[in-house]
């Protein structure tokens, strides 16, 4: 296990805040190394189709997952439950060890039993959208502290100075005063980034994170998943970026028709997969680049 | 031309002045209040709330503003005076003026009429922005106050200086009950002076100077948030 973005956050807090007793969100991964994400047979129907049909995986600290698939194949759900954005109607999520209540509706539908527990369990996971869905009345620092002053309730100084170092990192530092309109789109991407990882979450969700840029905007927004994954940084990543996925996954996972039909390596997937449709997949996606 | 009355009329129109300024101020914030319940109301996913937003705003806008006030008036203002109890109240110097009335009618008003342009505002906002929000953690209310709503506003800037001009010229109607508005007290000068056009030219140049200052107070809230390709 590679340390992740999470020790080196427990260790950030615990020198700012100097043995206040504010007790932190997540149990501590090194005494307890269960996974950050573990999902148990997830179905989810929209209407009369059946998007998820009983997916189960877990993450584990430092793991780079990848799912990838035909679109409609179940992918961005899936990521979506893992948050809420989406309830499941069966199956549950646990996030470092912490089951998503959910509960049956007066109308029959799935509903997060406790919505307190889902946005406390929200800044936990950072989430980076297909369009990156900045806030376009805020400043790209304003962008940034938002959730750390307004749901964490950090001081706005501390905010202040988190946010310079992730803009410092997604190579940002000198837009901080920009609006999100006059940046391009690979810059706002970065920026999307750096804002989910302002919450210091124990996991990164990437939705298609460079489905929407300009093709040659999408080398820079990669280079900084890419930097992440090297930190140590636990995330799932949908994309359709084949050569980028094997590159940076820890495991692979092809999803078809609601179901994960191979889970593997990245050797496993792109080189020898074992099913049919998946191999099918590849292959056409290889030849289409 | 002759504006030598203004010497004697002066502070009569002044307090109008003031008076048309205040009946602006107060029915523009609470008809903001408003229409921001109606607004979100005729979003709202509860078939009575948003059932009686659509109702309310139907009956606003589908009926004669000067009819409302004259309704709230000369009809709600005249139950009062035969309850004993409301005149006997603290609040009967309030309920006796034309003021109020006129500023509830204007209320109302603003709220039928605003409501649906905030709506529309609210449906404006990319639905990612807000789920983004969400995904990071905003409660509900938190994401309506920090991104819906200024997001809403922002968008709707242009119309709301629109609507708060239109709300300026409303408060004309203050001087059909007896309100000493702008209006009011022109009228004063004219039946006491039999001068027609000086004292009427004279506040419609009032009314125009007080729109332009509007528009230009929008204008520097349009300004403090730059967006690309807007001027």
């Amino acid at each position: 296990m590679t340390p992740g973005p999470d020790s080196a956050r427990r260790t950030g807090r615990t020198n700012k805040q100097k043995g206040n007793s504010v007790p932190l969100h997540q149990p501590d991964v090194a005494s307890d190394p269960g996974p950050i994400i573990d999902v148990v047979d997830l179905h989810k129907q929209f209407g009369q189709q059946t998007v998820l049909d009983g997916v189960s995986f877990s993450a584990h600290v430092g793991d780079v997952i990848s799912l990838i698939g035909a679109s409609g194949s179940g992918k961005s759900t899936l990521l979506r439950c893992l948050n809420m954005l989406e309830v499941p109607n069966r199956g549950s999520v646990r996030i470092s060890g912490e089951e998503i209540a959910l509960k049956t509706n007066h109308k029959g539908v799935s509903v997060p039993a406790d919505a307190r527990q889902v946005d406390r369990i929200r800044t936990r996971l950072g989430m980076v959208f297909q369009n990156f869905n900045l806030w376009p009345h805020m400043t790209v620092l304003e962008n940034l502290i938002e959730v750390p002053v307004r749901v964490l309730r950090q001081s706005r100084a501390e905010a202040i100075e988190h946010a310079e170092a992730l803009l410092e990192k997604v190579g940002l530092a000198n837009k901080h005063h920009c609006y999100p309109s006059f940046l391009s789109g690979g810059q706002q991407q970065r920026v999307a980034i750096a804002r989910a990882l302002a919450t210091r979450p124990s996991v990164m969700l990437f939705d298609e994170p460079t489905s929407a840029l300009d093709p040659e905007l999408v080398g820079e927004v990669l280079k900084v998943i890419r930097d992440l994954a090297q930190d140590g940084c636990t995330m799932v990543l949908v994309t359709h970026e084949m050569a980028f996925a094997r590159d940076v996954s820890s495991q692979v996972m092809f999803l078809h028709k609601g179901r994960i039909e191979e889970a593997g390596s990245p050797e496993q997937i792109f080189v020898s997969p074992n099913s049919e449709r998946c191999r099918q997949f590849v292959n056409a996606q290889h030849s289409r680049s | 031309m002759h504006f030598e009355w203004t010497a004697t009329y002066g502070h009569i129109l002044l307090t109008g002045l003031l008076t048309t300024i205040e009946l602006l101020l107060f029915s523009g914030f609470f008809g903001f209040l408003l229409a921001l319940l109606v607004g979100f109301g005729r979003l709202s996913k509860q078939p009575l709330i948003a059932w009686l937003s659509l109702s309310f705003t139907n009956l606003i806008r589908g009926t004669p503003l000067l009819v409302q006030i004259y309704v709230l008036y000369y009809g709600v203002g005249s139950l009062f005076v035969g309850f004993p109890a409301v005149r006997d109240s603290f609040l009967w110097p309030y309920l006796r003026e034309g003021f109020w009335y006129v500023v509830v009618a204007l209320t109302l008003s603003v709220g039928g009429y605003v409501g649906e342009v905030i709506k529309g505002g609210l449906r404006g906002v990319p639905k990612g922005e807000l789920e983004a929000a969400r995904a990071l953690g905003m409660s509900r209310f938190l994401m309506i106050r920090r991104i819906w709503l200024p997001r809403a506003i922002q968008i709707l800037l242009p119309s709301l200086a629109g609507e708060s001009v239109g709300l300026l010229k409303s408060t004309a109607l203050a001087s059909t009950v007896a309100v000493m508005d702008v209006l009011g007290a022109a009228n004063l000068v004219r039946a006491q002076t039999f001068r027609t056009y000086e004292p009427l030219l004279l506040i419609a140049v009032t009314y125009l100077v007080l729109a332009l200052l509007i528009e230009h107070v929008f204008r520097r809230l349009e300004l403090r948030i730059p967006v690309r390709g807007a001027l």
